[in-house]
């Protein structure tokens, strides 16, 4: 640790450097700001865009966003895990979840400055490249990026101490302080996030502006706009699902590099409470996810439509294909961890129809609606739309396969829970048969919603229908928790949990896990920024540079793709670091006695 | 297992679940003003 605490400091300075150049830059910019008077949004010309030779602005802008998006996404969600945790081992008193909490911390510290180098790159290239905007939107959000910026102090100040204070304050009083600082380190991260979703939900559904883009000057009202609270929620609950896979992915290579069985151990039992927190998180993504979207069309049918109906409705097909591989790589590795106990055998015998099921419910949620054909395809087919598969490819089937997939990998779970335990209570027979019951009417619920209000009523009906499928499924959870507590009260062991007794291959499940993620997010927000089409405002400010045109999927695809590979690279960068840090070299006769 | 262990708390459960995510449907319908069945 000695070691690493020179590099760390250097890298604190590296942050306050460039939060110093960004208070100077928005300071500039705000002060201009105020002392002109508001006018109306700027009607730009392809020479209002500066260019560099040999570079493409939108896709230098495209790739430092999506860089720094995916390491805020990390910094901002790791932090609220690790207060968790370490408020488990507080209330627990059990040292491993603290020792757990203070490693996933020593993780996020480098990525720290690494988000902050993205933000500054980000920062001066929008400068560079889109000025106008900038200008515009600086003169809208002048007070809320300088508070922004200040804030960023305040993060930094908070992480620093509450890194390097985590053995300093410990026990008593003193863990009661340092828990305090993670609630505030929480609470600027996300002061943070929620500003910046102000700054781009804005670009998407402008508030406190009239029709030619006059700022009214009720800051509020701009950051308040429309899409800003579901993108906030969006965004928190998926920051979560993406902190716990990168953290499971760096357990996942710290198992696989282990020397002895204790630290395989160690990065077990991490790699598994990585896991669940992304699984926790994950199961209400696609509800988050729904909201945005049905408040996108709210807002805009043509956004709306565009999203899901228009030229990014097969980057939906590539997401469905994601989010199934999220849900059988999340699964996989539960079913493996299962071996961890000698009770286990009592469930695996069920895992296959599990497998079945998700499988099933996973082909149903990307095929298609309209296929991509040829001509003599077409002639062939009768039309575009397959006879028989067809019908799989709208909306109510796809709710309803996401909801069946959800259950059974909380079912797997409730397996996983379940394998190294005995029940004790009299009534387990009936206990067992209330499970088994609850999950049957809830499935048929889901699936009499899906089927009868997807094929037989309109569209309206069509919508509606899946809100109590949601509710269904989250009341099937709860109550399936809540029953098996009773259930498992008291409840004896098998034997002890054997940690570090799980295949190698069920760590690279965690490496894919935190791979679909990050690939997800990117082709996701591509989406999510890319429905504004030829407006950098939309409906208030046109884009009229070079690039005001919607690039081919494929083209997306591979900049998002050339994005991952980057930051997948710097992901390694950071879990080396972590790494090196606890190395220590004792040379031989070099130091003088 | 038993028909009185298992089997009759499972048919007493699901009639049980089965009504109670029926009700659920109906009131969440009803709240935005439309009806469980569709009448065209």
């Amino acid at each position: 640790m000695i070691g690493a605490r020179p590099a760390t400091i250097r890298q604190a300075c590296v942050t306050a450097g460039i939060s110093l150049s960004l208070v100077a830059l928005v300071l500039t910019l705000a002060d201009t700001a105020a002392f002109a008077a508001y006018g109306p949004a700027p009607k730009l010309t392809a020479a209002d865009y500066p260019a560099i030779a040999g570079i493409n602005s939108r896709v230098a802008v495209w790739i430092f966003a999506q860089l720094h998006l995916w390491f805020a996404a990390f910094v901002l969600a790791v932090p609220i895990f690790v207060l968790i945790i370490e408020a488990i081992g507080m209330r627990t008193r059990d040292k491993r979840y603290d020792d757990m909490a203070y490693e996933f911390i020593k993780v996020t510290i480098t990525a720290y400055s690494l988000t902050a180098i993205q933000g500054g790159l980000l920062v001066f290239s929008l400068v560079l490249f889109y000025p106008d905007l900038f200008t515009y939107l600086s003169t809208i959000f002048g007070q809320s990026m300088f508070y922004y910026a200040l804030l960023f102090f305040a993060e930094s100040a908070a992480l620093y101490i509450y890194y390097y204070g985590w053995h300093w304050l410990q026990g008593g009083f003193r863990k009661w302080l340092h828990l305090t600082l993670g609630l505030i380190l929480n609470a600027v991260g996300t002061t943070l996030m929620l500003l910046a979703n102000a700054w781009l939900t804005f670009m998407m559904s402008p508030a406190g502006v009239d029709a030619a883009g006059i700022f009214s000057g009720d800051e509020w009202a701009a950051i308040h706009n429309f899409l800003w609270n579901p993108i906030n929620i969006h965004r928190f609950v998926a920051n979560i699902a993406y902190g716990g896979s990168i953290v499971g992915a760096y357990a996942a290579f710290k198992f696989l590099t282990a020397t002895s069985h204790q630290e395989r151990a160690h990065y077990d039992w991490m790699g598994y409470n990585a896991n669940f927190i992304a699984i926790c998180a994950l199961l209400p993504l696609p509800f988050a996810g729904y909201y945005l979207a049905a408040e996108i069309y709210a807002y805009s049918q043509q956004m709306g439509i565009t999203l899901m109906g228009g030229i990014f409705a097969w980057l939906f097909i590539i997401q469905a294909v994601l989010i199934g591989t999220l849900f059988l790589s999340a699964n996989y590795y539960l079913w493996c961890g299962m071996g961890r106990s000698d009770g286990a055998k009592r469930y695996t015998k069920y895992i296959k129809y599990i497998a079945i099921v998700l499988i099933a419910a996973f082909l149903v949620w990307f095929t298609p609606h309209t296929l991509v054909l040829t001509n003599e395809e077409l002639k062939a087919l009768g039309g575009p739309h397959h006879k028989i598969l067809g019908p799989l490819g709208i909306m109510p089937a796809k709710n309803t396969a996401v909801n069946v997939m959800i259950l059974f990998t909380a079912l797997s779970f409730m397996f996983y829970r379940r394998a190294n335990k005995i029940a004790v209570v009299s009534w387990v027979n009936a206990g067992n048969a209330i499970q088994v019951a609850l999950y049957t009417a809830g499935i048929a619920n889901i699936m009499l919603l899906g089927i009868y209000h997807g094929y037989f009523t309109n569209t309206v009906y069509k919508v509606a229908a899946s809100i109590p499928q949601v509710l269904t499924t989250l009341v099937i959870i709860a109550a399936s928790i809540t029953l098996d507590s009773f259930i498992y009260r008291g409840a004896g062991k098998v034997g002890p949990l054997r940690w570090g007794r799980i295949p190698g291959r069920a760590q690279y499940a965690l490496f894919l896990l935190a791979v679909a993620f990050t690939w997800l997010m990117g082709l996701m927000g591509y989406i999510r920024s890319g429905i504004r089409q030829h407006w950098h405002v939309v409906d208030i400010m046109r884009d009229a540079s070079p690039d005001a045109f919607t690039p081919t999927l494929g083209y997306a695809a591979n900049v998002v793709s050339v994005a991952t590979i980057l930051f997948m690279a710097m992901v390694i960068f950071v879990f080396w670091i972590a790494q090196i840090s606890g190395n220590n070299t004792l040379p031989a006769g070099y130091w003088k006695e | 297992m038993s028909m009185k262990g298992y089997a009759l708390p499972f048919a007493a459960a699901l009639i049980v679940f089965m009504a109670g995510f029926l009700l659920l449907d109906m009131v969440v319908m009803n709240l935005q003003g439309l009806s469980l069945i569709f009448h065209g």
